[in-house]
């Protein structure tokens, strides 16, 4: 019956018609779970984001305007603002499904594995390999110490034989040079139809 | 890989079209409201409105206010002549009292005190300046009292040959009543400027000799009365002149050398604004006391000469503060109108929403 409608066109109906936001959330759900899967590396909070996402947008449905990101953009751009609150609190917020009177679901064991196979974590892997091996050595064995291995700065700074400002610097650019790689690396999210 | 695939993706979508049935059915989806801009950005919007608000409105507040005062000052020197010329004729204390302010009660009266401190005196003290000026306005015609300022510009045109004789007749103008040149100078034997100070009595006398001297081409007369800042710069130093009394008294009971220390402080601040004020009063009754005539002079064909006047840099400042503490001080005046008929509007909103949703 949706098949037709465009994904803007799905959310202005969605106005009147709460099937056509079924339709929207069938085409995008699974996406947009695997886009918070792959940043969290946590099947229950991308889960939980997924869900907290689309109740947003629909109790948001009504500002939507179409202003050239489309529909698809418009609900990533929701999703990263959960996903940055969640960084931030530690937490998935609850707002939106709350006034919904929407339950919180809990993650079964099955859909825990299937989530973690969206993850892919051979291709995250791959990905990770390959940007790591684009650092610098000294990124590269100032990253391993600390992040890998635990290890504190003054440690790292030892075994580097450098101070610790240089020790957390390299780290420090180590980090943003993979983020911006990976990112690179096509974890992002997918266009879909708008 | 279709959404059924994971339980809880489509647990979600059952929930979530729940949800949107319940919310389809219990109310209608309100029309689209047009997008806001960010938040901090109506903040902004809102406080600058409401500080422009609160601007004009205070500026709408003080201008009468403003007016009213300049209207007040006008008449203050009118409203003293005629408070003396009633304490001339029946000599009545509250009278005087209203002349001398009632700003330290007590304090004897001393007018020769007064008149050392009025008319520059380096030894003036004590307390009553300011009776001292009733006391001399009951005896002396009311043009004592009235502080005016006069100055004077006149541009003359002089006949061919003549500017030398004409020149000279300037200075003996104002050597004949009594004044003196205060400057001159001369461009190439033709033309040139002359200011002299004469006293304040032989003001008109001198203008008509002056005009006497050939063919008046400007002329520009200006009285400034000062005698509202002359009573307060009165009254301020009898204020200060009773608290070095005081402080005299309170050193002589000084025990510590710490009291004795603190005192003095004291003491030297007061003497210092005694001075400053004594400064000003002498100022004011030097430009009272002698008028000041500018005199452009040059002979018939000879362009006339202007004097440019560099804009003055610090009086520039001056009202550029003076204008910036305008501008805040009209805010502030403002804040106090705008704040509560705000606050009421919210207030009446705020019911007139409820009322309308009851009623709905």
């Amino acid at each position: 019956m949706f098949e037709e409608l465009t994904d803007v066109e799905l959310l202005f109906r969605s106005r009147e018609d709460p099937e056509a936001f079924a339709a929207f959330y069938e085409r995008h759900a699974e996406p947009l779970l695997r886009f918070f899967a792959r940043r969290t590396l946590d099947p229950e909070a991308a889960a939980e984001l997924m869900a907290e996402t689309f109740a947003e947008a629909f109790a948001s449905r009504a500002r939507f305007r179409d202003r050239g990101q489309g529909a698809v953009g418009w609900l990533y751009g929701i999703g990263k603002h959960q996903l940055s609150h969640y960084f931030r609190r530690g937490q998935v917020d609850a707002r939106a499904r709350r006034r919904l009177g929407m339950l919180e679901r809990t993650v079964s064991t099955e859909d825990y594995e299937r989530i973690e196979e969206l993850i892919d974590f051979e291709q995250v892997g791959r990905a990770i390999g390959q940007a790591f091996s684009l650092l610098s050595e000294d990124q590269r064995e100032a990253l391993t110490l600390r992040v890998v291995e635990g290890r504190s700065y003054r440690e790292v700074a030892e075994t580097l034989r450098c101070t610790e400002e240089t020790a957390r610097a390299r780290v420090s650019r180590g980090l943003k040079r993979l983020t911006r790689t990976l990112e690179a690396a096509g974890l992002e999210p997918e266009p879909g139809r708008t | 890989m279709s959404t059924g695939s994971i339980g809880y993706v489509e647990t979600v979508r059952e929930d979530l079209l729940d949800a949107a049935w319940r919310s389809t059915m219990s109310a209608p989806l309100r029309a689209p409201r047009r997008r806001l801009p960010p938040r901090r950005w109506l903040i902004a919007a809102a406080t600058a409105l409401t500080l422009t608000a609160a601007g004009i409105v205070g500026w709408l507040v003080i201008s009468p206010q403003r007016a009213s005062i300049r209207a007040e000052n006008g008449s203050l020197a009118q409203n003293l002549k005629h408070l003396v010329a009633g304490a001339s004729t029946t000599p009545a204390p509250s009278d005087q009292e209203k002349l001398a302010g009632s700003a330290v009660p007590g304090a004897s009266p001393a007018p020769a005190e007064f008149g050392d401190a009025v008319s520059g005196g380096s030894g003036a003290s004590g307390s009553g300046a300011v009776q001292g000026v009733a006391a001399r306005a009951s005896i002396n015609p009311i043009g004592d009292l009235s502080k005016v300022i006069k100055t004077a510009n006149l541009s003359i045109v002089v006949g061919h040959d003549t500017f030398g004789d004409r020149f000279t007749r300037i200075g003996d103008i104002a050597d004949r009543l009594g004044g003196y040149v205060q400057s001159s100078s001369t461009t190439g034997g033709k033309s040139g400027f002359v200011t002299i100070r004469i006293p304040a009595r032989h003001f008109q006398s001198a203008l008509r000799s002056l005009r006497g001297l050939g063919r008046v081409d400007a002329e520009r007369v200006r009285g400034n009365d000062v005698t509202a800042q002359y009573v307060d710069l009165a009254a301020r130093l009898r204020i200060a002149l009773a608290r070095r009394r005081v402080l005299f008294g309170l050193m002589n009971k000084a025990v510590s050398i710490e009291q004795t220390i603190r005192v003095q402080n004291a003491l030297d601040d007061v003497q210092l604004r005694i001075e400053d004020l004594q400064g000003e009063i002498n100022f004011l009754n030097d430009r009272v006391s002698e008028a000041t005539i500018r005199v452009s002079i040059r002979e018939v064909g000879v362009k006339r000469q202007t004097t440019t006047t560099n804009p003055s840099i610090p009086n520039a400042f001056d009202r550029a503060v003076a204008g910036f503490f305008s501008v805040i001080a009209a805010v502030i005046v403002g804040l106090g109108w705008v704040v509560p008929t705000l606050a009421l509007l919210v207030v009446l909103w705020f019911v007139v929403t409820r009322v309308r949703r009851r009623l709905a």
